[in-house]
């Protein structure tokens, strides 16, 4: 009793107190409300176990601290998870315990209870059938299985278990002194008990119907000694389970969700998964009461509290837990043996029986043992109904084990209560080795499903790393202190880039692809994490990632493209780095909470990153590509006399005039068809499809974002049409710009990057890996000769224009670069519009790179 | 534009602060305490449950009950009739664990019943009556190998096997 009321003060301690280890502070406000549950806890079981002492000397030792430790275990529990639910549960086992006593004091009730057997188990079937015409769901819709007013509530069917077993039993007392026959034993208590188990069918209360045909079946196997009752009644359960999936759909969903729960975990098996990630989020501690997410998990407080338990006490309490329960059938069977009376006898067993189905049903269910059934755990889950119950079964079981001189009576089927007892530990020996697997084999696993939703709390709790420029200005950071944290994005058209994580809309961009190191799990060093996953049950404080992005750059982008359609990339040529990346419109993700629906309803899309998800047929913007790779092969074409070109009945124009003196180079530089249909006779489709795989128009770049499918190569089925963009293949801005940094860097094109480096804690600054760059075209010398033959007049730098419809939109583009004997950083820009506007495609593009070229602010 | 990025003013590391592991500390070790807490009350709690059930069993199992043997005398032949079970009832009811179809006993005339160690027997208020060694049986009596147990008319023999030892 001690050392119970030992335990259940510390976890009341441990609840208190976990706000200061949430916050990592000790300014906070504590939880001091449990302890009103704690006092009315420690003073009930004290008056019951004075009173009990004092009426009989030696009745059973084991029974008030067990009941009391898995009692006051629930309430603080329940107390964690809500607050008004603790004060009622409170107000009921006061209730029960009352109960207790007054049952364990006038034992002529039981003198009572035995006579009119008949009439307490029909009355129990009358309420029980009462909630057909008058049932209610106190907490809103639901199965209509309650029954009350004005605030109170019972389950006709928690008192109707208890009355099965005292019926039973009585019944039993009555027969056993004959010698039996097994079909005069069967036929009054199988009517009795299918009539029961058929109404709780009807009422879709599975749990309690399958409890009661379990109680039934070892209640009869252990007067009689027949092992077939047990197999008999296993197969008809079985053959209900069967017939049931195909008549019941609430059969069929629990059987289904348990077989495969990994088949539809967010709608059907959502509670069951979310159970078996909160076992493996507490692993072999337990975060400790107060400092785990067990409300993550549906109905916590009554069908899932073993869940919400095995989260907040580990493993070890959750083997605790089932350790209890086991006990507290051992001794009810210890109780049976030492009966005097057959009547003390059966009642015990069966109180025995109902205690260990009902644990291993509801826990099995969820730790996936089992398919879920909707029965309350005993003593520990939040429910009036069943703690009273609970309550006066205990009181049952005390009257029984009092003290008495007469020896016990001699035993009928001795190898019955072997078996009977073997089989529930058996099934309690199973609950703890799947607690153990799901806890410690299989947690890793099921803690970094997408459907863990503990970032969310984390997100609140725990700083996440800021996203830096690569000048070291924050464009995303956390602000608010522990508890409020917000995630603030501080440039927010880099919406569609840097995306967001947000509670009701998950995660998406770079926060989603960087969000092991933003959020702490990622770069610390294991023992770190490890530490602060034991101290504070929560990852430590997340690390910085340093982008390569620009702001100036960005701004003067975005502060262009405003109020158009399209995207810009510009990266450095050489090391793949992106400098800047704008896409139009964009949303910002501060307001996400407010517009999303408006943002997704929006025909212009904004939630869509052009850069790297938009598709774009290429026009007639593929000039200077095919112009390069003629030089290196020395055959060069003559330019037409009719820069047009007719396809399909479409006239196919320059993007604007070419500047003169008028040549090849200057054809391609406006994007002239003719231009460009001239060039692809000298290529094949298959040299064509080489050159494009080359460009990387083939593969998805490597990218920390979310990037198109890429075209296919059998897509291109002709030189000519590919060369003036009326292929199939479509390429997104961010292909098309590393494309172009193979031109301004020597034929080599790099792997595009944009996060650089995390600052570690102990290892400083750490670069992150990014892909090899692809070589293109092979000849360096004939490559930087081509585009030099390119380079504009007005500025070190080559670029080309294209404009050409497609159904009804045109779309613009720009690419360019610096020129390969660049002395500074090399640059590769590409610029799409969803517009006929060469003119604001070549502002952008010359505007970028004249600001990029210029030395760089300290 | 320079290859490398600028060197970082330096970054406060995400240090935690000595007054905040405190609380995480005392936590922990309050969680300990909790799960030393639980299994010291299940370790009480099986131990003596142990013992004391392993006591009970010994003296109830099946095994450790001495067979009783009854054999009619009345009989043409000495037929004895063996039980290990820890209770029979004799009668003429066809039910009863020894059957005798004898008009002068009872449906259910006798009990025998094996308790603290002992074979008791007891009548079941029958017509005629039981008689123990010639006297009649008013309570439980205790039996001893040798006994000789009288039902109406018919005459019966108790013996008992030596009780095996565990």
């Amino acid at each position: 009793m001690g050392i119970s009321a030992l335990a259940v003060t510390l976890s009341s301690l441990i609840l208190t107190l976990s706000p200061a280890v949430r916050l990592h502070t000790f300014q906070v406000g504590y939880r001091w409300l449990h302890w009103i549950g704690w006092a009315g806890w420690l003073v009930l079981f004290s008056l019951a176990y004075r009173l009990l002492n004092r009426q009989f000397e030696e009745h059973d030792p084991y029974l008030l601290p067990l009941t009391s430790l898995l009692s006051g275990w629930g309430l603080v529990t329940i107390y964690r998870l809500d607050e008004s639910l603790g004060y009622r549960q409170t107000l009921w086992l006061s209730v029960g315990i009352i109960l207790l006593i007054l049952i364990s004091r006038y034992p002529r009730v039981f003198i009572w209870l035995r006579r009119y057997k008949y009439l307490w188990l029909t009355i129990g079937l009358l309420l029980t059938g009462l909630t057909f015409l008058l049932g209610t769901y106190p907490a809103g819709e639901g199965p209509r299985l309650w029954l009350g007013c004005c605030g109170l509530y019972f389950q006709p069917s928690e008192p109707l278990k208890l009355l099965l077993v005292v019926y039973l039993a009585a019944y039993l007392a009555e027969r056993i002194p004959f010698h039996f026959r097994l079909p005069e034993l069967l036929a009054p208590t199988l009517i009795m008990t299918a009539s029961a188990a058929l109404m709780l069918v009807l009422q879709r209360d599975l749990g309690a119907a399958t409890l009661i045909l379990g109680i039934y079946t070892f209640v009869i196997f252990l007067a009689s000694g027949r092992r077939r009752i047990l197999i008999i009644s296993g197969l008809f359960l079985l053959a209900a389970a069967l017939a049931g999936t195909l008549v019941f759909d609430v059969i069929r969903l629990r059987i289904e969700t348990w077989l495969n729960p990994w088949a539809d975990p967010v709608n059907r098996s959502f509670q069951v998964v979310q159970s078996l990630i909160s076992v493996a989020a507490g692993r072999l501690l337990g975060t400790g009461i107060g400092l785990g997410s067990p409300g993550l998990v549906p109905v916590a407080h009554s069908d899932f509290i073993a869940a919400a338990i095995a989260e907040e006490t580990g493993l070890a309490g959750i083997l605790g837990l089932i350790a209890l329960f086991a006990l507290l059938t051992y001794r009810c069977i210890g109780i049976s043996l030492a009966a005097r009376t057959t009547f003390q006898r059966f009642l015990s067993a069966g109180i025995g029986i109902y205690f260990a189905i009902q644990a291993i049903l509801i826990m099995g269910g969820n730790l996936r043992l089992l398919p879920l059934t909707g029965v309350t755990l005993p003593f520990v889950s939040y429910g009036g109904s069943s703690l009273v119950t609970s309550f006066i079964a205990v009181g049952m079981l005390l009257w029984a084990s009092q003290p008495h001189t007469q020896p016990p009576l001699p035993i009928q089927q001795p190898r019955a209560y072997t078996w009977v007892t073997a089989l529930f530990l058996a099934g309690f020996a199973a609950l703890a080795a799947i607690a153990g697997w799901w806890s410690i084999v299989r947690a890793d696993n099921l803690l970094a499903r997408p459907d863990n939703n503990r970032w969310m709390v984390n997100l609140r709790f725990v700083p996440r790393g800021d996203l830096l420029d690569r000048r070291s200005e924050r464009i995303a950071t956390t602000t608010g202190e522990r508890g409020s944290l917000d995630r603030v994005l501080l440039y927010p058209p880099l919406g569609n880039t840097i995306g967001y994580i947000n509670p009701r809309f998950g995660k998406a961009g770079l926060e989603a692809s960087l969000d092991g190191y933003l959020s702490g799990l990622q770069g610390n060093p294991a023992s770190r994490i490890w530490l602060a996953e034991l101290m504070y049950s929560q990852p430590p404080d997340g690390l910085d990632v340093r982008l390569s992005l620009d702001l100036e750059l960005q701004r003067v982008a975005d502060g262009l493209m405003e109020n158009h359609r399209g995207a810009v990339v510009l990266l450095n040529a050489r090391s793949g780095e992106i400098l800047t990346i704008a896409s139009h419109p964009s949303y910002d993700p501060n307001q996400l909470d407010d517009r999303y629906l408006e943002w997704l309803n929006n025909p212009a899309a904004p939630f869509v990153n052009r850069a790297t998800q938009g598709q774009y047929p290429t026009a007639t913007i593929v000039g200077p590509f095919l112009y390069a790779y003629l030089s290196e092969k020395g055959s060069l074409p003559v330019l037409p006399l009719n820069l047009s070109y007719i396809h399909d009945n479409q006239m196919l124009t320059c993007a604007r005039p070419p500047r003169t003196p008028l040549s090849l180079e200057t054809a391609i530089e406006v994007g002239c068809p003719a231009a460009l249909v001239e060039m692809s006779r000298s290529i094949s489709t298959a040299q064509m499809r080489e050159l494009f795989t080359a460009l990387g128009f083939f593969s998805a770049p490597e990218i920390r974002l979310d990037v198109a499918p890429p075209s296919q190569a059998d897509q291109l089925t002709s030189s000519r049409l590919a060369s003036i963009g009326k292929s199939a293949v479509k390429v997104t801005p961010l292909q098309m710009a590393q494309a172009a940094a193979a031109l301004t860097n020597n034929g080599s094109r790099p792997s595009p990057r944009l996060a650089v480096s995390v600052e570690t804690p102990h290892q400083g600054r750490v670069i992150l890996p990014s892909g090899s760059p692809v070589v293109v075209f092979g000849n360096e010398q004939s490559v930087s000769a081509a585009v030099n033959r390119l380079a504009s007049q007005d500025f070190p730098i080559w670029q080309a224009v294209s404009a050409q419809q497609y159904d009804s939109t045109t779309y613009t583009w720009f690419i360019g670069g610096t020129l390969p004997q660049w002395g500074g950083t090399p640059l590769a820009v590409a610029i799409v519009l969803e517009e006929n506007n060469p003119q604001l495609a070549q502002t952008i593009g010359e505007t970028l790179l004249q600001n990029a070229l210029q030395p760089l602010k300290p | 534009m320079a290859e490398n990025p600028p060197p970082l003013a330096v970054h406060p590391l995400p240090n935690l602060q000595y007054n905040a592991s405190m609380s995480g500390i005392l936590v922990l070790i309050l969680r300990i305490l909790f799960t030393l807490a639980l299994y010291a009350f299940l370790y009480w709690a099986f131990s003596v449950i142990w013992r004391d059930l392993r006591g009970r069993t010994q003296e109830l199992t099946h095994e450790s009950i001495p067979a009783l043997l009854i054999t009619p005398l009345d009989g043409p032949a000495e037929e004895v009739t063996r039980f290990q079970t820890s209770e029979v009832i004799l009668g003429r009811d066809p039910l009863c664990h020894l059957s005798v179809p004898d008009e002068t006993v009872s449906a259910r005339h006798a009990r025998f019943t094996y308790q603290q160690n002992q074979w008791w027997v007891e009548d079941l208020n029958s017509t005629n009556g039981s008689y123990l060694n010639g006297e009649r049986l008013t309570a439980r009596a205790v039996l001893v190998p040798g006994d000789e147990l009288r039902c109406g008319q018919l005459t019966f023999r108790i013996e008992m096997e030596p009780k095996k030892s565990n």
